[in-house]
């Protein structure tokens, strides 16, 4: 059975044969239509924000920084005061060992003949490098390289802060 | 004029001018799509100011593939919605759970009549659209304003809103045909 589909208050007599002319004419009532609502858009009422809110955005990001920077400063604060009495035993260690293995003498060998020392050092280095506490020294470096690190990042999120309170002071 | 990306390459490297550059390119644009879901102003320009905060804290997520503009009104939409929750002046199901997501197929039909020529003579045109636009969903004013005033396409309204496609479509279709009744019917008064 056959069944045609008319589309409401269309003229039939007035509708295009030919359907690549039909779809060109709905595209051209979609673009048409579409420009016809960004056309009303344009109308729509915009409101207008105080100045001042991006001034307030750069405050409080200043904030969020000086916030930062002081638990920065109090971590690595912390970090260095841990290393400093960590060192107090870690360096009494090394010195009660270093007295056993020998390596105290050897120090005060080349402190007291240093020329025998530097003449000699091809027979003696093997049996200085035995008597160094290998895991003492290892320890002590690590916490030197902890409290480096920690001042210079330290000293880094200071001179934030300082600019925070420069600017506060200024505004 | 530098373009957005090279001004997150900027800010991302700690440049604060280019932060200053970048919000004020979008400073208006985001403060009126808030107003769709925070009506009063003082609260609109919070909710602003939360955003922008937001998109510098969150800065270094932005990756170079990504479009900052959808990125920008994402963050603004959930901001602005995380305020509403936190207000609860307005019922959180009436932003996300009560909307009818279901596919009609009267949704695919296309409004194809452009806008009688005589609507855009009228003085008070600005006012009427408002008026016709404010009984809408929030959700539903956002679309309208992010695809006519903010030249955004369905698939990138889409991605903002976490919505599939043809919802965002469906909503536009609704709202449109509500708002041009509502001017319509205005204007046969």
């Amino acid at each position: 059975m056959a069944s045609s589909v008319t589309l409401k208050g269309q003229n039939q007599a007035h509708a295009p044969k030919n359907p690549i002319k039909a779809y060109t004419i709905t595209l051209n009532s979609m673009a048409s239509s579409n420009t016809s609502y960004k056309q009303l858009f344009t109308h729509f009422p915009e409101q207008n924000l105080s100045s001042e809110i991006e001034t307030r955005v750069m405050a409080r990001i200043e904030r969020s920084r000086a916030i930062r920077a002081r638990f920065h400063i109090a971590l690595h604060a912390t970090s260095i005061l841990i290393a400093v009495i960590l060192c107090v035993p870690v360096i009494h260690n090394f010195m009660t060992i270093s007295s056993q293995s020998g390596l105290a003498s050897y120090l005060s060998l080349f402190a007291s003949d240093g020329t025998y020392m530097m003449s000699s050092w091809k027979d003696i280095a093997l049996s200085i490098m035995s008597s160094i506490p290998i895991f003492e020294t290892t320890l002590i470096l690590g916490l030197i390289l902890i409290i480096a690190n920690a001042l210079r990042r330290g000293t880094r999120y200071i001179h934030t802060l300082n600019q925070y309170e420069h600017l506060r002071v200024l505004s | 004029m530098t373009s957005d990306e090279e001004l997150i390459k900027k800010v991302k490297k700690g440049d604060d001018t280019a932060f200053q550059e970048l919000m004020s390119r979008y400073t208006k644009h985001i403060f009126n799509f808030i107003l769709q879901y925070v009506k009063v102003r003082e609260e609109a320009e919070d909710v602003s100011q939360d955003t922008f905060f937001k998109v510098w804290k969150y800065m270094k997520r932005f990756k170079e593939d990504m479009k900052f503009k959808p990125w920008l009104f994402t963050i603004a939409r959930n901001t602005a919605l995380d305020y509403i929750k936190k207000k609860k002046a307005l019922t959180f199901s009436s932003i996300e759970g009560d909307e009818d997501d279901s596919f009609n197929f009267a949704d695919t039909i296309s409004d194809n009549e452009p806008l009688p020529p005589e609507l855009f003579a009228r003085k008070e045109l600005a006012n009427e659209l408002l008026g016709a636009m404010t009984d809408l969903h929030p959700d539903h004013r956002s679309v309208l304003m992010m695809h006519y005033h903010e030249d955004m396409t369905f698939e990138e309204i889409a991605e903002i809103m976490k919505k599939p496609m043809n919802t965002v479509k469906s909503w536009h279709h609704r709202s449109l045909l509500k708002v041009k009744t509502k001017l319509m019917h205005r204007k046969t008064q």
